[in-house]
């Protein structure tokens, strides 16, 4: 394993800039809807109250809830630090990273769902069912995607369809809106909101900002997927610069394809994510020729 | 590049008409289909004359890019069907038969030998990507049960006839191109003056009710 100190600005960078991509979404989304929005700082707000508060614990939960809140968000971290800025080395490095920083992201889902099962309701068993459905069908496509992003790295068809595969595994795995509504309360077709909804204070603070470092990789890798393959800057300061406004196009794309599209019907998902691994063996196809 | 950019999109229009209910889907997927297949000789670094590959490209075009998707909507207002309903194996399982589909034509197309002649000039993407365009539209022609979009199979079809006409042979007189487009012309005209008849005189154009003989 290979350690990488400089990586650790790249980390930092995440840290301080994850809870922006929310906002700059938010703010998409408010002026495709024709409104001024939430201010772009609204999730730190949102963290930094939730902090300050106390927690409260149901009696019917057991130390499985409060372990969720915990191990969710270092697994994130964790796995932030297997992942570099396209151009740049991680902080930690080893043939075979991609499988550990895919199954990082599952043993964070998996204790949000034991947790959301952990509360005994009803309504949150039924969004972690969702969870484990989605996820399943998510990750073989989300390991295609990774495999090609390591065999090929040339512009043209495949970089395009990795591209899109990835936007179709994301917007799943991030609980945006063709696949999940991240505005919904208490409606009985959202997923991810529902499994958190018994945390409060502290803890749901930490399950924001996981959420929010969560879209950050998968950003990441979208950088890498669409940016490196027509273009590959060389020193850091422009390497930084390319990769901060990919983000922001990134979160700008995310926006648009939440006020154009609209939600799919539950039964339709499975086919949307099926679609992803199709386009995946296309690319494949044209990747080992 | 360009010739595999320009196939890329003729399967993702495959696919999309394999995952899809809307009819009028089918009709913009094959007519995206047929324009860009129609730009298929500019890809092709072939030397060809130049008044006859502009005739045949412009032909192809209007046909397939204008005529039949009017054509096609026309029937799908007259007839008031927006969508097919309830295909065999449902969408989920022709998405799946597209995947299997695409990885079978590669395979043949490993496994078949190109005349000498063409294989040094033949895209390597030209052989599968035929197959499967022709597979998807058998696929559509078998599973679908609207004779609408049978019709639109039968068109995809042809799509990939016509990538396997252009692609690997060199010469073919244009009047042979231009009867095949006339071909398809006359029998997309037929097949949609026939679904017309079936809906105004059974009332509907379910291929799989129409299964007794009236005398």
């Amino acid at each position: 394993m290979k350690l990488e100190l400089a990586g650790t600005i790249d980390v930092l960078i995440a840290f301080l800039l994850a809870p922006l991509l929310p906002g700059i979404i938010n703010r998409v989304k408010a002026v495709c809807g024709g409104r001024r929005g939430q201010p772009l700082l609204q999730c730190y707000h949102d963290v930094i109250k939730l902090l300050k508060k106390g927690a409260v614990y149901s009696r019917t939960t057991s130390h499985v809830l409060r372990a969720g809140a915990v191990i969710a968000p270092a697994a994130m971290v964790a796995a932030l630090l297997l992942l570099p800025v396209p151009g740049r080395r991680a902080v930690m490095s080893f043939t075979g990273d991609v499988v550990l920083w895919a199954y990082l992201l599952g043993v964070a889902r998996f204790f949000t769902m034991a947790a959301a099962l952990d509360t005994g309701s009803s309504f949150e068993g039924m969004g972690a069912s969702r969870e484990a459905f989605f996820s399943a069908l998510c990750e073989p496509v989300l390991l295609l995607v990774l495999l090609l992003m390591g065999m090929h790295s040339s512009g043209g068809p495949v970089a395009a369809l990795v591209a899109v595969a990835l936007i179709i595994v994301l917007l799943s795995e991030n609980s945006r809106i063709p696949f999940d509504d991240p505005n919904t309360h208490l409606e009985l077709t959202m997923i991810h909101e529902v499994m958190v909804l018994d945390h409060g204070g502290p803890d749901f603070g930490f399950i924001t900002y996981a959420a929010a470092l969560k879209l950050w990789m998968y950003g990441m890798l979208f950088s890498a997927a669409a940016v490196l393959p027509v273009f590959r800057p060389e020193g850091w300061l422009p390497q930084t610069g390319v990769f901060l406004a990919s983000m922001v196009v990134f979160a700008v794309i995310v926006g648009m394809v939440e006020s154009l599209m609209a939600r799919l019907r539950l039964t339709r998902v499975p086919q949307a994510i099926l679609a992803g691994g199709a386009l995946c063996v296309l690319a494949i196809a044209f990747a080992l020729r | 590049m360009l010739y595999e950019t320009m196939m890329v999109v003729v399967i993702l229009a495959g696919l999309v008409i394999l995952g899809s209910s809307r009819i009028r889907m089918y009709i913009r997927m094959a007519a995206l289909q047929g324009v860009v297949l129609g730009f298929l000789p500019l890809a092709l670094e072939r030397s060809l004359p130049a008044a006859r590959t502009a005739l045949l490209m412009a032909v192809a075009i209007v046909l397939k890019g204008v005529v039949f998707p009017w054509l096609f909507t026309r029937a799908m207002r007259e007839m008031s069907v927006k969508r097919e309903r309830s295909p065999i194996g449902g969408y989920s399982g022709a998405i799946i038969f597209g995947i299997l589909a695409f990885i079978l034509s590669l395979w043949l197309s490993n496994k078949w030998v190109l005349h000498p002649s063409l294989a040094g000039r033949t895209p390597e993407i030209a052989v599968p990507a035929a197959l499967f365009t022709v597979l998807t539209g058998v696929y559509v022609i078998m599973t679908r049960k609207k004779a609408l979009s049978q019709a639109i199979g039968y068109l995809v079809m042809e799509n990939g006839v016509w990538i396997f006409g252009l692609s690997l042979a060199g010469e073919i007189p244009v009047l042979v191109e231009l009867g095949m487009l006339l071909d398809v012309f006359v029998a997309v005209f037929v097949m949609g003056i026939a679904t017309l008849k079936l809906q105004r005189g059974f009332g509907h154009m379910d291929a799989d009710r129409l299964n007794e003989l009236k005398g």
